[in-house]
């Protein structure tokens, strides 16, 4: 891991500790001896009051490559995940995750954490990760909304 | 008034009207009039007030607006037409100076980059400003703006505002003129309009081209040879001079800076902030002065000379951040002044400095400042711009020791300005400031810096906060924190090697009884909050930083571990702080709901950061923390026998906390005395007397503290207690609401009610503790086997009990199930899954008939609870599925065979009872009409509940697919597929009248597409091809074509078998079958959906390629495709509906162009060619039309060189993926568009 990665990841824990949106967590994943693993971090997304996805925390692990912040970082949902833009083993399927569309090396973890909290309410359908998510929720709306609640008690706070 | 002139006026409703108009003085004062009746409170209604404004906004863009604008500024005592008009005039100039920009962006003026040595200055139009107009203007303002002073300092007229709109027009014309004649720094429009400022308020003369150095040295002599305040004026003028400096600097800081080139911004700050520093030098160094000289003199007069001063020292300082701001753009920004001018960086940090550090001895004098001038407001605003100096532009301070140990001194020291500021906050609310008995000097001091060698809890702290303290107040309290956070952390190792020195300790001392202060956070206090991630970066600085430390330490190890041991005292103490300050005031019924109702979210997220605080140290302090908090368990176990909430308190914030820490064990650091200290509380009666305690909070931490120490389970003392931990969850489970208490003291509030909160409470309790179970029953599902018949009783409750809610119901049946999975005896197994299943049939039959012969009245609680029991089954069977971990070891080879032979017999018909409950939902006509006909009250607009039933039923039989041993829920192929062909009959026969039903067919395509996947190396041609021409081939063209649903889900079906085993379907018993299917996909091409076309060009390239086709499909397909002409065809379609497509849909198409190219090279260029022969044909015959022709509705018709062109061009490509940028540059072409 380059320098400018550590010092990256050390100055966005900091922001992060510093300013982070209400019901949103995410830390570094710890090494056995108790020192932080920074290239690995552990959040939880609230979803959107007032939407299906509310009242619950939606777990994501967040992998930084070496040549971070050159390159996004990868976020996961757990595997079998139902939104849309999910891959089948969870990867988000968002811009500015994408180092080929949107990724730009000033976008913190902050904003893709509300970026991913965006997402879930509102699904890009133009960009299908998943099959049974994005037919239900472009062609069958009832099904789509009673799947996400049913996940939604899944993660419940 | 003029009634003709007032229709004239009401009649102006265009710009262009108003343009035409000979004089725009007759109507001067209806625009006035207009002006008032626009800011006079409900004078008009909402549509009225629109076109007022819509009005007023034509007139200020007419060719009138200059004259308007000096109308109204000009109208004695009307403030609202004075200010429209100066408004009048930001209008006028923002229009002047767009269109300015325009000009230069035209002459290719990039008037953003950076200075290089060979800039074209002759290139700056220059004079398509006009100067004499400029001038003018410039002129009129400061005319408007002299005599708006007047009135306010003469008659005290309030007009404030409309100066400070002035000052911002000023600014507009200050910063284009010179940014745009910027090269040219001699012959600027306006040298510096502090000068020219200064120059009006004390001659009243306009001068725009002053800059004589002196004057404002000259001006500030008079007032410092003047001590007298009395001396209104020339402190009002001061003002005048800071209040249109700040407005200029934040005028352009608003723009990113980069925006402006590097000589405007050199000329900025080498002018203008040079005479800025000089007075705001003078303003920090005389007013500290005149405020100290007049410490003893409380009279009237003084007081308001300290008003008049505190005004200055308010804006002075606002001026000052300001350029603080304008510096960290500068820096961030690309011109890198800094890096290109070093000497001028030195000479302006040095003068921030020794602007910083006079600033300082404001804070300093405070204790010596009489009370009147212990202004808050500006010592807040103070603290802000030191603070945000330290965190953004910390490269200022960062190695200038004069400020810094100044600082620190200051911040740290006995009797300096830190304790008594804070003391003084503490003592005194906001409202009491002024009152005579509140000094300064007080004795009773509470914040203790004095030296003290051990970091005690014994906070002498006395702040007498109570619940009526105001927001502002803990925000003065809480900026301080900041402020002193925001120093150290700017350099934190260093901060942490104090600790080596004890004659530091009274540093650590003081920030503990920061930490420390007495109330409930958030309520009474934010400081602790503010302390958090402090004292975690402090932390890590021995955990992930150490090395950097030693470093700091010329390596001396011992130095290092000395740090070490001091800081664990010190954490050890602040541990203890926020262990106190996270126990929930359950003994203070109104504080709890007053958090619930108004502060959850920030109490909640303060609690979480104490644990995650716990978790950052636990590294450092080790099991000693875990142990303590152990003991505090322990101890109020003991203690709880007398029932006391301080117990349930102190209970619930420990496990809290232990919860925390939990998550960082992993089998490298978890050890026997873990284990043992763990043990230790089962060890006692905590279980049930949480329980006994009926406490939600207590209840609900000690579920989630069961389910965060897994670890503890796999291991065999833990295993010991994993018995009575179920118990105990599912003891929980049966609580309701009426068992769960809020706290011990009677209910007493106004909004949430604690019923309601209660029975809120019972369901997310009901909630945490299924997935407890859940959770542990998923990790040690081999050792919970033994418990299997105790949970029949809550096996049955779950299954029978309606109001068990059904996400709780399924999550526990799916544990179980995993339980039972892991009993390798099938004998054994099956009896447990017998009592499972069986539970679930007998109940679903008993409802489903009750409500078939109307004794169970359908509602939505029974049509869920109906469809939660078939989902039961289902959950079961993916509780059934072998561990994908452990599937290699779980059984011997004698077990596995023990295990085939007994599935295989299945002699309890386990399989057979769940085909029942499946048959008994879907197939049973009666009962399938309760689900079909049911229509939800709520929302008649939902799915179909009959949609719900088929997707479980297909779900099931989905979750024995990926099973290698033959387990409860494998089923035989028949089943499935028998299954797949009776639902498409019968839902076929009600979807004419329900179209909801849909979504049931695409279940059925989804089951077969997943069959035909697992199992399509055993499936039958026979079997496939019977499934295949009634669900597909027979509905093809009457059903499947309708519905682009199905159309691509029964594509997605086809694809497996083309990929995976086309022999099933390219055969020669179904040769028609076959010829149908490539007619539907040749149609399919035309389709707009990208999904269809998707799935459609890979059918065709996967047809093309067949991979895993056999030597008689490969013959049948190649003959096909030359000889039956259906390359031709293909070829023919895919360009013909390319050409017509989006272009995004180029390479769905193009790909079939290269698959063809790749397989059949010898045919490719005459298909091509007959291709656009056809489409030349088709073309001409369009064209032909009449109607075609009146209407333009041309098509393109592609000459031979064209297509030769073409040709040639895909045939270089060899198939590669430069093909589709060929495709692409013909696409455009043919549509006459061209990539940009």
């Amino acid at each position: 891991m380059s320098s400018l990665c550590i010092n990256r990841l050390q100055e966005e824990r900091k922001q992060w500790r510093k300013d982070h949106p209400f019901g949103f967590f995410a830390k570094p994943n710890k090494n056995s001896d108790g020192s932080l693993d920074l290239q690995n971090w552990t959040a939880g997304i609230p979803g959107k009051p007032n939407t299906i996805w509310a009242n619950a925390v939606y777990p994501l692990t967040i992998s930084f490559p070496d040549d971070y912040p050159s390159r996004p970082p990868k976020v996961k949902f757990p595997g079998g995940f139902y939104h849309p833009n999910i891959y089948p083993s969870g990867t988000i399927c968002l811009s500015i995750l994408n180092e080929a569309q949107d990724w730009r090396p000033a976008i913190t973890l902050k904003q893709i954490a509300l970026g991913v909290q965006e997402l879930l309410d509102s699904p890009n359908p133009d960009s299908p990760a998943q099959e049974p998510a994005w037919r239900a929720f472009g062609k069958d709306r009832p099904t789509y909304e009673k799947k996400v609640k049913e996940q939604a008690l899944k993660y419940a706070k | 008034m003029d009634t003709s002139a007032v229709d004239d006026f009401d009649r102006l409703s265009t710009l262009d009207q108003i343009n035409s108009l000979n004089s725009i003085h007759p109507f001067l004062p209806h625009i006035s009039n207009l002006i008032n009746k626009l800011y006079t409170p409900n004078s008009l209604s909402n549509f009225d007030l629109i076109n007022c404004q819509k009005k007023l906004q034509l007139f200020q863009k007419s060719l009138f607006s200059l004259t308007i604008a000096n109308y109204l500024l000009d109208i004695p005592n009307d403030l609202n037409s004075n200010f429209f008009g100066a408004l009048t005039f930001t209008v006028y100039l923002n229009h002047l100076f767009s269109n300015q920009f325009d000009i230069a962006k035209n002459n290719k003026i990039i008037i953003n980059i950076p200075e290089t040595d060979n800039d074209d200055d002759e290139d700056i139009d220059n004079n398509s400003i006009d100067y004499n107009l400029l001038n003018q203007i410039t002129s009129q303002l400061l005319n408007h703006l002299i005599r708006l002073i007047n009135n306010n300092l003469l008659k005290n007229t309030n007009n404030n505002f409309i100066i400070k709109k002035i000052y911002s027009n000023l600014s507009l014309i200050y910063i284009n003129s010179t940014n745009i004649n910027i090269k040219n720094s001699d012959s600027l429009f306006w040298k510096n309009p502090i000068l020219s400022l200064l120059l009006l308020l004390s001659s009243n003369k306009i001068n725009l081209n002053i800059n004589d150095n002196n004057l404002i040295p000259n001006f500030l002599n008079t007032i410092s040879t003047n001590t007298n305040t009395d001396d209104s004026y020339n402190y009002d003028y001061l003002y005048h001079l800071l209040n249109f400096s700040n407005i200029l600097i934040e005028d352009i800081s608003k723009f990113n800076v980069s925006i402006y080139s590097y000589d405007f911004n050199s000329h900025i700050y080498n002018n203008f902030f040079q005479s800025n520093i000089y007075l705001l030098s003078f303003i920090f160094n005389n007013n500290i002065k005149n405020i100290n000289n007049n410490n003893n003199n409380n009279n009237n007069n003084n007081i308001n000379n300290y008003q008049i001063i505190n005004k200055i020292i308010t804006e002075s300082v606002t001026t000052f951040q300001s350029w603080l701001n304008y510096i960290s753009l500068l820096k961030s920004s690309s011109l890198q002044l800094y890096k290109q001018h070093n000497k001028t960086i030195n000479a302006d940090t040095n003068s921030i400095i020794d602007l910083l550090i006079l600033l300082l001895s404001f804070l300093s004098n405070f204790n010596t400042f009489p009370l009147i001038n212990k202004n808050l407001e500006t010592i807040q605003l103070i603290i802000q711009l030191y603070t945000n100096l330290f965190e953004v532009n910390n490269f200022i301070v960062s190695n200038k020791s004069s400020f810094n140990d100044h600082f620190f001194l200051l911040l740290f020291h006995q009797n300096q300005w830190g304790s008594i500021y804070i003391n003084y906050l503490l003592r005194n609310s906001l409202n009491q400031k002024i009152t005579a008995d509140s000094t300064a000097n007080s004795t009773t001091t509470n914040i203790n810096n004095n030296n003290n060698n051990n970091f005690t809890d014994d906070n002498d702290l006395d702040s007498e906060f109570d619940d009526d303290n105001d927001e502002d107040h803990l925000l003065l309290v809480s900026s301080f924190a900041n402020l002193i956070i925001s120093y150290l952390e700017i350099d934190i190792i260093k901060f942490a090697s104090l600790l080596l020195q004890d004659s530091n300790d009274y540093i650590f001392q003081f920030l503990i009884n920061l930490t420390d202060l007495n109330g409930v956070p958030i309520i009474n206090e934010l400081i602790s909050r503010d302390f958090i991630e402090f004292w975690s970066n402090l932390s890590e600085v021995l955990i992930d930083n150490s090395d950097l430390l030693l470093t700091l330490l010329n390596n001396n190890a011992d130095d290092l571990i000395k740090i070490k041991k001091k800081l664990v005292l010190l954490l050890s103490n602040i541990s203890q702080i926020y262990w106190n300050k996270i126990l929930l005031p359950l003994n203070d019924s109104n504080l709890l709901l007053k958090i619930i109702n108004y502060n959850k979210d920030e109490f909640d997220s303060y609690r979480n950061d104490v644990a995650d605080f716990f978790e950052t140290i636990y590294p450092l302090i080790g099991a000693p923390l875990y142990k303590n908090l152990i003991n505090n368990i322990l101890t109020n176990i003991d203690d709880t026998k007398t029932s006391s909430i301080q117990n349930i308190m102190q209970l619930e914030a420990s496990l809290y906390l232990l919860i925390s820490i939990n998550t960082s064990f992993s089998e490298d650091n978890f050890n026997l005395e873990l284990l043992n200290l763990i043990s230790s509380i089962f060890n006692t009666n905590f279980l049930d007397l949480v329980l006994g305690s009926n406490n939600y909070y207590l209840i609900s931490t000690t579920v989630r503290f069961l389910s965060s120490i897994e670890i503890f389970y796999k291991h065999n003392i833990g295993l010991d207690y994993l018995e009575s931990i179920l118990y105990f969850l599912f003891r929980c489970l049966s609580l309701n609401a009426n068992t769960i208490s809020l706290s011990d003291s009677n209910e007493n509030s106004n909004h949430l009610s604690k019923s309601d909160l209660v029975l809120n409470w019972s369901n997310s309790l009901q909630f945490s503790v299924s997935k407890s179970i859940s959770r542990i029953c998923d990790e040690c599902r081999y050792s919970l086997t033994k418990f299997l018949p105790k949970f029949d009783k809550i096996l049955f409750i779950v299954i029978n009990n309606l109001d068990i809610h059904n996400f709780i119901r399924e999550k526990i049946i799916n544990s179980i199930s995993s339980i039972i999975q892991s009993i390798n005896d099938p004998q054994l197994q099956c009896n447990h899954l017998l009592n499972l299943i069986d539970s679930i049939h007998l109940k679903s039959t008993n409802i489903l008939n009750s409500v078939e012969n109307g004794t169970l009245i359908l509602d939505e609680q029974i049509m869920n609870y109906l469809v939660s029991l078939l989902k039961c089954v289902l959950e079961i069977g993916k509780g059934m599925q072998f561990p994908d971990e452990i599937e290699d070891s779980f059984f011997s080879a004698q077990e596995e065979l023990k295990y085939t032979e007994y599935w295989s017999n299945d002699s309890l018909v386990i399989k057979s009872k769940i085909l029942d409950i499946i048959s008994n939902y879907s197939v049973n006509p009666k009962h399938q009409m309760i689900f079909l006909n049911y229509n939800n009250p709520n929302n008649s607009e939902k799915t179909n509940s009959f949609n719900d039933v088929i997707d479980n039923c297909c779900s099931i039989f989905r979750a024995g697919l990926p099973e290698k041993l033959p387990g409860p829920f494998v089923f035989d192929d028949n089943i499935l597929l028998e299954f797949v062909v009776a639902q498409f009959d019968n839902i076929v026969q009600f979807i004419t009248k329900d179209r909801r039903l849909s979504i049931s067919l695409i279940y059925l395509f989804d089951l077969l597409r997943s069959v035909l996947n697992t199992n399509y190396k055993r499936l039958s041609v026979d079997q496939v091809n019977l499934t295949l021409n009634k669900i597909f081939f027979n509905y093809i063209d009457t059903l499947i074509k309708s519905d682009i649903d199905f159309v691509e889900s029964s594509l997605q079906m086809i694809l497996v078998i083309i990929e995976k085993k086309p022999s099933l379907l390219i055969n020669p018993d179904n040769i028609s079958n076959f010829n149908l299917l490539l007619n539907f996909n040749l149609n399919n091409l035309m389709r707009n959906e990208k999904q269809t076309l998707k799935f459609t060009s890979k059918f065709w390239i996967l047809l093309i390629q067949l991979k895993n086709g056999d030597r008689e499909c490969h013959d049948y397909v190649k003959k096909l495709f030359i000889e039956n002409k259906v390359g031709n065809q293909l070829m023919l379609v895919t360009l013909q509906n390319m050409i017509k497509s989006d272009r995004s849909n180029i390479p769905v198409y193009g790909e079939i162009i290269r698959a063809l190219f790749g397989k059949f090279q010898l045919y490719f260029k005459t298909w091509i060619t007959s291709s656009f022969e056809a489409i030349n044909q088709e073309a001409q015959f369009h064209n032909s039309s009449e109607i075609n022709q009146a209407n333009s509705d041309l098509k393109i018709i592609y000459n031979t060189q064209t297509v030769n062109l073409l040709i040639q061009k895909l045939l270089v490509c060899k198939g590669s993926k430069k093909v589709i940028t060929v495709l692409k540059e013909f696409w455009l072409s043919s549509n006459n568009l061209y990539d940009y």
